[in-house]
């Protein structure tokens, strides 16, 4: 008893004992990775990975140039800052580059100075006109796509991932208007941000939109790891920069204007901090306010570099085996294409093999049906022989018509002298 | 300084490139079959524009002999093929519509490369024939993907068709599907440049100057892609990927003296850009200048060619043999750049008109134009006018000749057509049905599930002035969900094809052996049917208030509670309990009833209900507590359910 | 209603003169005015299933040997094809003769008009004898002026709907004829024809499958009576013989017809997918184009979610009404077929004025029982408003642009509530009537005791 009682204390003390170690090695563990890591978020296992950029013009119709405009020039300032083709997600609701109305064919201005085309020779428009959808854009934040969608449509971020996601277009309380037809409502996108988050798609996400009323868009938001930036308060408009009289029409929001201001300054090694960003925009030039959020972020902004978001910064990552993670990554996809292809092969193969020895097993099934004869089958056989042998289709109804009607006739004929004797 | 010795950089590079290719490009052919060759054709156009046709063709061996590792072919196209066991694609992405009335209709380059508005894309599976449109629907995904364009649109069951015979005699693992709507744009031309060796890098592409192409008046880019990969029988037919940019472009006509005298044109002017030499990597590089055979013809009148300056002379001047229909032999110009690049001087072709020359292009031998007619969005007909041209009226009149003409026209399914409504009109006249169709293959549209599809072949007299034909259509109604965000724009239909099965046109020159062969040229020389495209429709249609729903849900809802409350409450009143109620009260109080009966003779429409009229105070009592007893039951039920439960 | 009262008190030639004058102003319309007012594509008159243009689209289709049913124009049945699709043929040269089909709608409307008769004579017939031997002679002093069935005929041939309906080449003429051969052949008692009638009826428009009960039990019981719960009546009793027959009658019909189908779309297609493309296409409402229902614009705004619970919602509209009727009116099987039908040509997918001309000419056999019906003139003029003003309204929508589609719904809407109203009224009116029979019955009582 007693020495079931001492094992008992003893290995309860060993226990705890690891238990401390195994915590204390872990916090250790943490302690060294958070100093070793910029990052301070608790889990262990996220670095900053790479970068994603959605950036999002929900507006159609050639009066709506200037958010077009917009999206391009955040497209353009996210590709010299570092994040490739491959990364950024661009979805243009209307052309406006070849539209009929363009003067500049194939060439989109964001200023009167015409200094810089932002249509150049390498844009890749990932979702443009009837595609750019609030579906479709849910799809894209959330990742769940059709089989067939390509991955140049897809987001394939990880959980190390910083997304910057830019919306304009037209907007009001906590709404925003896609192709003037149906909208995204700020709780819509909350819950993407929510399911981006419980399934691991990103690490810190930069919400920035420029709408009338964009900070509401923002107000259901509870994720961990978001920043949003709008361009303007509830119950106040963003408004457009300035007129090109050769285009006709606006070309950029004000909002967007000194953010490219700010942007255009800057280069891939910069280390501007958000809060940088943030204080350059003046409420009197904006005519309106710029609101930011970063309740929802853990670090200080201060301390945050721009870059973080708007550029791509490549991590080397040290491992101790060499190349195994890339490797992992890149022989999965052509493997898993190789094996469809062969078991696709494979299913041809025995669907070539099968169908024989179906025949094969069909033909005596009828050779059964055809020895284990009765009359009657006969006769029905016959029948249906001689029904499928008809060719006067129209005649014969035509002929169960008049059929059908003397039969009527007579029946009633019938039962109408019955039913008068009857009576 | 720096930019020159960029400068330097490039020309050293450039020209080691050259130096390499050279010296390795005999041994290369020897030793694989990859060849990629880019050429570029002109041709000056009637109505003063100038035609511009780039043609780059990428061929590989089959695998089977030449492994899976390319030097040239593009691997995307390599593995899409693969992937989706393509046996042959057409991929065009198209804006403006190419004028058959002045640009021709009946020469190999306007065939194959005049095609409808939008983006059409037609392919030929090697796949079961219940999976072809498996392979469809992900073969549009991927190349939507590929070139930046909602090709996956194409997906959908109602925007794709199989035509059996008039498009293309093949087989029943055809697909054919047309956006007419899509924009057409740089992002579609960079991805379609990067499967080029040299991208726009070097070569013959690096004249793509995007503003350029896109301010032209026609532009036509496709990609056609041929494998003998699924061939059963083992061949050396390997992929052949072929990817032709057409352009019409007006040039700048501020340098020509008068109104007589054709534009001047050349490379930079059009382009503003020149070639700086081959691409390095390419075959053959080759530029040439076409000139028609009227041109020639009306050229000659005037004298020996003089009515035009080359700024560069050309290498070869081959003529056409055997043209057909009795027109007149053209003549093409070749300019080779391997020779010109020697000298560190940019290839700058120019083009000078002396004297002044009119000809017109050879038409397609019917001209054909579809519109709509009716007003209204309730219904209307589609109309295809057909129209004799010099082509047609050259003919031989005798009363057995016969012009044979396929239409083939897909429908959108919101467009009902009524098949039995078609009519064919020939000078005016309206002919019987055994007469002038010959063949009719119908099958048409299911709401919401696929296009209606219409394959027909007409027989008309040969020295018709005319010819019509008409389809009466239904337009239908939408759920507001499948209603575009601009539908008051309109619906389009898409272009139809005609085609002239007894026409072939191919031209044909004598390639002298030393040269290396074109595949542009040989190309040409291929017999093809004549096609032309049709306008696209745009069909207006009625749309119900977007802003709807929720009023019309209440309303609707409304109309229904009100025919069942009120009919049920008709039906409720129990004539017979009223009846004894009656009798009870006339029993106990005297002159009541009468009066109630009176009141409720007046008011035959309510309800009856009892206890409203004065009612004795024992009942009333009683009532009372039957009330209590059912609230403490229901009570008690509550409690218990939420003790239990809750 | 109102012109019925007029013509009552006219004698028995003047039926016929008047039933004659009818059909040759049809016959002059068709002639002489053919293409005039386009009725033929009035949404009002031609629904998707009853056009004549698209069964003309279904019998090309058969000819060139193709399913009708191929595509999504013809949604009747192949019998309908076979009888009235040689007749839509284009004739050669000129224009598409529809003489002989708008001849046989012409001769389908005579038809049923003398079928109304009959049934209404008989009706007569059966009440005054059942007032006689209540003895309620207070009544029968009355309807002796009003014979209704003249006046059911006469409403049911100069009704314009009926007119416009016959000249606008839609197939409910012929839908309407055999609703009423049933009816007709169950009222003599003439179990084969009634069974008949029923069948094909359903067949050709599925919605008549409800008048199953007044049908069995007009065969049953016998023609319309006084309630038997008020009167201690002994004289019929149900003969469950006859409806056995008539059950029976019932399947071989629907048999033979099922059979004739199968031949005639043996080498098209299958009695599957004809069920798919008849009574599916019924049931879900799948054409969105507009017509004088409720349906149609609602299901082009739902949100596609809620679909088919809507669905579902308004169809049991019209089956939840079935059993409470039929539990209230059973002593009057004829005005139970007439609610029935009335209802059904209110809820259904895809209604026509034909439906309603026909309900409107058997509430003439009413007109005794009915004649203290309440709102009777405010019906009238809502019918004219919403006749007159749906066209207008689908012309400023359709054809001008200058109105939208919530014009021509309000029309659409404000008919239903009319009909609505229509059918309520006369239910709780014949009630009424039942009930004043009783209450004047019983003071003869009285006094004889």
């Amino acid at each position: 008893m007693t020495n079931l009682k001492r094992d008992n204390f003893f290995s309860r003390f060993v226990l705890t004992l690891t238990v401390i170690t195994v915590s204390l090695s872990c916090s250790y563990v943490n302690l060294t990775h958070a100093a070793s890591s910029t990052s301070s978020s608790s889990s262990s296992s996220s670095v900053h990975t790479n970068n994603w950029a959605v950036l999002v013009c929900t507006s159609r119709f050639w009066f709506n140039y200037r958010h077009m405009a917009n999206t391009l020039s955040l497209y353009r300032t996210v590709k010299r800052l570092g994040i490739p083709d491959e990364r950024i997600i661009l979805m243009l609701a209307d052309d406006m580059a070849c539209n009929s109305r363009n003067k500049y064919p194939a060439q989109v201005f964001n200023n009167e100075n015409h200094w810089l085309n932002l249509y150049g020779d390498n844009v890749e428009v990932d979702y443009r006109g009837y595609e750019v959808t609030v579906e479709n854009f849910l799809r894209v934040l959330t990742g769940r796509h059709e089989n067939a969608v390509p991955r140049s449509k897809r987001l394939l971020s990880d959980e190390g991932s910083h997304i910057l996601l830019y919306m304009t277009g037209h907007g009001g309380d906590e709404f925003l208007k896609f192709q003037d037809s149906d909208e995204l409502q700020s709780h819509d996108l909350a819950d993407a941000v929510k399911q981006m988050k419980e399934k691991r798609r990103f690490k810190e996400l930069l919400i920035m939109v420029d709408t009338c009323q964009a900070a509401t868009l923002f107000s259901q938001l509870h994720s961990p790891g978001v920043l949003a930036i709008g361009s303007s308060m509830k119950g106040e408009n963003s408004y457009s920069h300035h007129l090109d009289s050769d285009i006709g029409v606006s070309v950029v929001d004000r909002f967007t204007f000194y953010t490219l201001a700010f942007f255009e300054r800057l280069n891939m090694y910069d280390n501007s901090s958000l809060s940088s960003l943030f204080g350059s925009f003046n409420p009197n030039l904006l005519l309106s306010t710029a609101y930011y959020r970063t309740d929802l972020y853990q670090q200080e902004v201060e301390k945050v570099p721009v870059t973080n978001f708007f550029g791509s910064v490549m991590k080397t990552i040290h491992t101790a085996s060499a190349y195994r993670f890339i490797s992992r990554k890149d022989s999965n996809q052509p493997q898993f294409d190789m094996s469809s292809h062969q078991s696709s092969d494979m299913n041809a193969q025995r669907i070539a093999t099968s169908s024989d020895p179906e025949k094969q097993v069909d033909d005596p099934d009828t050779n059964v049906v055809k020895k284990g004869t009765c009359p009657h089958a006969e006769v029905w056989d016959m029948m249906v022989d001689k029904f499928q042998s008809i060719k006067k289709v129209d005649i014969i109804v035509n002929y169960g018509l008049v059929g059908l009607l003397t039969l009527v006739a007579l029946s009633t004929w019938h039962s109408s002298s019955s039913s008068s004797s009857s009576s | 300084m720096a930019r020159f010795v960029h400068s330097i950089f490039v020309l050293l590079l450039v020209f080691v490139c050259y130096v390499v290719s050279e010296s390795t490009s005999d041994a290369v052919e020897q030793l694989d079959g990859e060849e990629f060759s880019e050429e570029l054709l002109f041709r000056a156009l009637p109505d003063r524009k100038v035609l511009s046709h780039f043609h780059f063709e990428s061929r590989v061996p089959p695998t089977s002999s030449y492994g899976h590792h390319h030097r040239l072919f593009p691997k995307a196209i390599y593995q899409l093929v693969h992937k989706y066991r393509i046996r042959e694609m057409e991929l065009s992405f198209t804006q403006g519509r190419w004028n058959y009335e002045s640009w021709g209709g009946f020469d190999p380059v306007a065939s194959t490369n005049a095609k409808p508005p939008g983006v059409e894309l037609w392919a030929v599976f090697d796949v079961p024939s219940d999976q072809v449109d498996a392979s469809w629907k992900n073969l549009t995904h991927t190349l939507s993907g590929l070139f930046c364009a909602s090709i996956n649109f194409l997906e959908s069951s109602t925007t794709y068709s199989s035509p059996d015979w008039s498009f293309k005699s093949l087989s029943s693992n055809l697909r054919y599907g047309s956006l007419p709507r899509e924009a057409v744009c740089t992002e579609n031309l960079t991805p379609w440049l990067k499967l080029l060796p040299c991208r726009d890098k070097s070569g013959i592409s690096s004249l793509m100057d995007r503003p350029s192409i896109y301010r032209g008046f026609y532009h036509s880019q496709r990609l056609h892609l041929t494998s003998g990969e699924f061939n059963p029988v083992p061949s050396n037919h390997g992929i052949v990927l072929q990817q032709t940019l057409t352009v019409v472009l007006q040039p700048n006509t501020l340098e020509t003296h008068g109104r007589k005298l054709q534009p001047n044109w050349s490379m930079s002017s059009l382009f503003g850009k020149t070639v700086d030499g081959k691409c390095s990597l390419a075959k053959s590089s080759n530029i040439y200048l076409h000139l028609e055979g009227n041109l020639v013809h009306n050229m000659k009148n005037e004298g020996d060619y003089s009515n035009f300056e080359l700024s560069i002379s050309p290498d070869t001047i081959t003529k056409e043999v055997n043209p057909f229909h009795k027109q007149h032999p053209s003549i093409l110009y070749g300019f080779s750049i391997n020779h010109s690049s020697h000298n560190s001087k940019p290839f700058d072709l120019g083009f000078k008109w002396k004297l002044p020359v009119t000809w017109s292009c050879v038409k397609p031998p019917l001209h054909v134009t579809r519109f709509l007619m009716g007003s209204g969005n309730e219904k209307g007909a589609i109309a295809l006018s057909l129209q004799s041209t010099e082509l047609s009226q050259n003919l031989d009149h005798n009363q057995k000749c016969k012009l044979h003409v396929d239409v083939f026209q897909v429908v959108p399914w919101y467009i009902k057509v009524y098949y039995h409504t078609a009519k064919v009109y020939v000078n005016g006249i309206l002919q019987s049905h055994e007469d002038t169709i010959e063949k009719l293959s119908v099958s048409p549209s299911e709401d919401k599930v696929s296009p209606g599809v219409m394959e027909m072949s007409l027989s008309l007299p040969c020295d018709l002035k005319s010819a019509s034909l008409t389809l009466e259509f239904d337009k239908g109604f939408l759920h507001i969900d499948e209603y575009p965000p601009d539908a008051n724009q309109g619906f389009d239909i898409p272009s139809a094809i005609i085609s002239y099965p007894q026409f072939q046109t191919r031209m044909e020159y004598k390639q002298d052996n030393g040269s290396i062969k074109s595949p542009m040229v040989s190309k040409m020389q291929e017999k093809r049917k004549i096609l032309s495209y049709t306008e696209v429709l745009l069909v207006p249609l009625t749309t119900p208030d977007f802003s709807m729903p929720y009023n019309v849900i209440t309303i609707t809802c409304t109309v229904f509670a009100l025919y069942f409350g009120s009919l049920m409450n008709a039906l409720r009143r129990r004539v017979g309990e009223e009846e004894r109620l009656l009798k009870e009260k006339d029993k106990k109080i005297g002159k009541l009833p009468l009066l109630l009966s009176k009141l409720s003779a007046k008011l035959r429409g309510r309800p009856w209900d009892p206890p409203s009229s004065p009612p004795p105070s024992s009942t009333s009592k009683f009532i009372s507590s039957k009330v209590i007893l059912k609230i403490v039951l229901i009570a008690a039920i509550a409690f218990g359910w939420q003790y239990y439960y809750g | 209603m109102e012109k019925s009262s007029e013509k009552s008190t006219k004698k028995q030639p003047w039926f016929w003169s008047s039933a004659v004058a009818s059909i040759l102003l049809r016959l002059v319309l068709i002639v002489y005015y053919p293409n005039t007012l386009n009725f033929s594509s009035r949404p009002e008159i031609s629904t998707p299933l009853t056009s004549l243009r698209r069964l003309a689209e279904g019998y090309w289709l058969k000819q060139s040997s193709m399913s009708p049913y191929a595509g999504s124009m013809y949604h009747g049945s192949p019998l309908l094809l076979s009888i009235l699709g040689p007749l839509t043929i284009d004739r050669g040269e000129g224009k598409p003769n529809h003489l002989l089909c708008g001849l046989a709608f012409v001769i389908a409307d005579f038809i049923t008009a003398i079928l109304i008769r009959a049934i209404g004579q008989l009706l007569q017939v059966a009440d005054t004898k059942s007032l006689k031997s209540l003895g309620a002679t207070r009544h029968l002093n009355v309807s002796e002026n009003f014979p209704s069935g003249d006046i059911a005929a006469l409403v049911y041939l100069w009704n314009p709907l009926t007119i416009i309906t016959c000249l606008g080449y839609s197939t409910s003429p012929i839908e309407n004829l055999v609703i009423v051969l049933a009816l007709f052949g169950a009222c003599k008692r003439l179990v084969p024809l009634a069974a008949f009638g029923w069948v094909m009826a359903s067949h050709l428009s599925l919605y008549p499958v409800i008048l199953v009960i007044p049908l069995v039990l007009l065969v049953g019981f016998g023609l319309d009576t006084p309630p038997r719960k008020l009167f201690s009546l002994d004289s019929t009793t149900f003969s469950w013989r006859r409806v056995f027959i008539f059950i029976l009658w019932a399947s071989i019909w629907a048999i033979y017809v099922l059979i004739l189908c199968g031949i005639s779309l043996k080498e098209y297609s299958s009695l599957g997918e004809m069920f798919k493309r008849t009574y599916g296409f019924i049931l879900s409402v799948e054409d969105l184009s507009p017509n004088i229902g409720v349906l149609w614009y609602f299901f082009a705004e739902v949100f596609d979610f809620f679909r088919n619970f809507f669905l579902m919602v308004f169809h049991i509209n019209i089956l939840f009404m079935v059993l409470p009727l039929a539990i209230r009116l059973h002593h009057r099987p004829c005005f139970l077929a007439f609610v029935y039908i009335a209802i059904s040509s209110v809820l259904k997918s895809y209604p026509s004025v034909g439906d309603s001309a026909l309900y409107l000419g058997l509430l003439g056999l009413f007109v005794n029982a009915l004649a203290d019906m309440q709102f009777s003139f405010f019906l009238f003029s809502g019918y004219l408003g919403t006749l007159l003003l749906s066209p207008v309204m689908h012309n400023l929508w359709i054809w001008r642009g200058t109105g939208n589609a919530n014009f021509y719904y309000a029309t659409a809407m404000a008919y239903a509530c009319f009909q609505i109203i229509l059918v309520v009224e006369s239910v709780s009116s014949m009630l009424n009537h039942d009930r004043a029979l009783k209450q004047g019955t019983t003071t003869v009582e009285k006094k004889v005791q």
